[in-house]
């Protein structure tokens, strides 16, 4: 009697485990992340367990270090230590990013020890591109966490002066909870800075239908009266 | 049922008495203590990273000390029944071994509210000492005058109180841990070895649910190993379940309905692990 109770426990128990287990595979709880992405970033967990915050933290506190001290290697060593410790922190992709793309390069343009401006160009692409790889690894971990794709969009805008590319971000980030009104008007300018008028016209007014929010809709109302207006003066032309 | 009641809160009672004696309770308590007590040195961070850095190194601190003492304290507890030969004069008694495992693990649950609570309160305090600091800079810093909204806006990522669910979260991990130190000691002839395998599984735990869903989901896979990670998975823990305390030290303030997978689970995993600790212990002869 007593084997049988507990045969029924652990059938009992095992299969609510097995229930519980199952009901943790659905659709919503997977990522874009590579097999061996999340293996790793599973075995740092079980590895390092409460710490593995904390390193993280540690790692970023010698971010801010080498930044200081302009070392940009050592910086981007400490970045990757950082995400890769704590992928869900998504202040380490937004800041780290913005001191590759930003900090980072813009030190290389105005390295003083360095005499060839061509090199100095160089290093400054790099760092961009450095910045645009990290942020575009951070939106395979939170695609759809609009912060991402909107420092992702403004640094296709303001470093790469790839409008196309900052208004596909900042559109797809205009579109994810949370996003704030701003998010969908970047992505008219973005149009705009393009040169595309015709698509920046019918984007306002298209937001302009769908926004509800006042302030939103006069914001949106002077940029349409703006462009309407420049319009009849000179054709729109891309930014160099 | 009264009867029954009576006896497991009297074993449990002394089980608390016996873990409170022990050094290893101190030997953990003593650095997690003292580790919490390092945070001030951490300072030079703006008001957003000090915030984090303080709840994932109070946390983190619970968390690893935790899975220690959860680990050790258990399996030193039901080795040293079975080396003082303390487990002859309680299961001399009537006294079932179900209840007697039952005991270990409610006792020992007992331990760690009280560790987590200790631990808790003194991370609570370690808050309320930066709360002014942090503020104070972050007025400094700001461009405008905050008003009294956004002060209180600041407060409130200070002192989230979903950091309390977090804690509970770990509090489950933490008895599941222990659920699993005491089906290793209803085996195991050292603590050593019931200790190693406690470790082990709380690692491969981390892994158990990324290796169900590659089974799941690849192709060409042979069926030996298909049957091995089947295995593994109706086995070992998966410590997915826990990761919503991360989300919450994140800065997220999910419902109480968040608990529920984390409780579910645990209790779930609890009843099985009860079931088979009694099979193995029932089958052990004690000479």
């Amino acid at each position: 009697m007593k084997r049988v109770l507990l045969i029924l426990m652990i059938v009992w128990g095992g299969g609510g485990k097995l229930f519980y287990e199952g009901m943790n595979l659905s659709p919503e709880n997977k990522t874009s992340l590579s097999w061996g992405n999340r293996f790793e970033q599973q075995l740092i967990c079980g590895v390092l367990g409460g710490w593995r915050p904390v390193v993280a933290d540690l790692a970023w506190l010698r971010v801010t270090t080498s930044w200081e001290s302009r070392q940009w290697s050592r910086l981007h060593e400490n970045i990757r230590m950082a995400v890769r410790m704590q992928p869900e922190s998504l202040l380490f992709w937004d800041i780290g990013a913005w001191h590759l793309a930003w900090n980072a390069s813009l030190g290389e343009r105005n390295n003083r020890l360095e005499s060839q401006m061509e090199k100095r160009h160089e290093r400054e692409l790099y760092w961009i591109e450095q910045g645009r790889s990290l942020l575009e690894e951070g939106v395979r971990y939170h695609p759809n966490h609009f912060k991402i794709w909107l420092q992702l969009g403004l640094l296709h805008q303001e470093r790469r002066h790839d409008f196309g590319a900052a208004y596909d971000c900042f559109l797809r980030a205009s579109h994810l909870e949370g996003a704030p009104g701003y998010v969908a008007r970047l992505a008219g300018y973005a149009l705009e800075k393009q040169g595309d008028r015709a698509r920046a016209l019918e984007y306002w007014n298209d937001l302009l239908e769908r926004s509800s929010n006042p302030a939103d809709r006069t914001l949106i109302e002077k940029r349409l009266l703006k462009l309407e207006k420049d319009s009849m003066i000179s054709p729109l032309k891309p930014l160099p | 049922m009264r009867a029954l009641g009576f006896r497991v809160a009297t074993l449990t009672g002394l089980i608390v008495r016996e873990l409170l004696r022990q050094n290893v309770l101190y030997l953990i308590l003593i650095p997690a203590v003292l580790t919490l007590l390092t945070l001030p040195l951490f300072t030079a961070l703006t008001f957003e990273e000090q915030i984090k850095f303080t709840r994932d190194f109070c946390y983190g601190t619970m968390s690893i000390f935790g899975v220690f003492l959860a680990i050790i304290a258990t399996a030193q507890s039901i080795s040293n029944d079975l080396e003082q030969k303390t487990i002859f004069t309680i299961l001399a008694k009537p006294i079932d071994r179900w209840e007697y495992l039952f005991s270990k693990g409610l006792g020992m649950s007992w331990i760690l509210f009280l560790a987590l609570l200790i631990l808790g309160v003194l991370s609570a305090g370690l808050f309320a000492l930066q709360e002014k600091g942090l503020i104070e800079a972050a007025v400094g810093n700001a461009t405008h005058p905050l008003s009294a909204q956004e002060l209180q806006g600041l407060r409130d990522q200070i002192w989230n109180p979903a950091l309390l669910m977090a804690l509970l979260i770990l509090y489950f991990k933490l008895i599941l841990m222990v659920g699993f130190t005491i089906l290793f000691s209803t085996v195991a002839s050292s603590s050593l070895f019931t200790i190693f395998t406690s470790l082990m599984i709380y690692v491969i735990g981390h892994l158990q649910s990324t290796a169900r869903e590659w089974m799941m989901s690849s192709e060409g896979i042979s069926v030996g190993m298909k049957w091995g990670v089947g295995f593994m998975t109706v086995i070992l823990p998966d410590m997915s379940f826990y990761e919503g305390a991360d989300r919450i030290l994140m800065g997220a303030s999910p419902g109480l309905s968040s608990l529920i997978p984390s409780f579910g689970y645990t209790f779930f995993n609890l009843f099985w692990i009860l079931g088979l600790s009694t099979w193995l212990f029932e089958s052990r002869d004690f000479r």
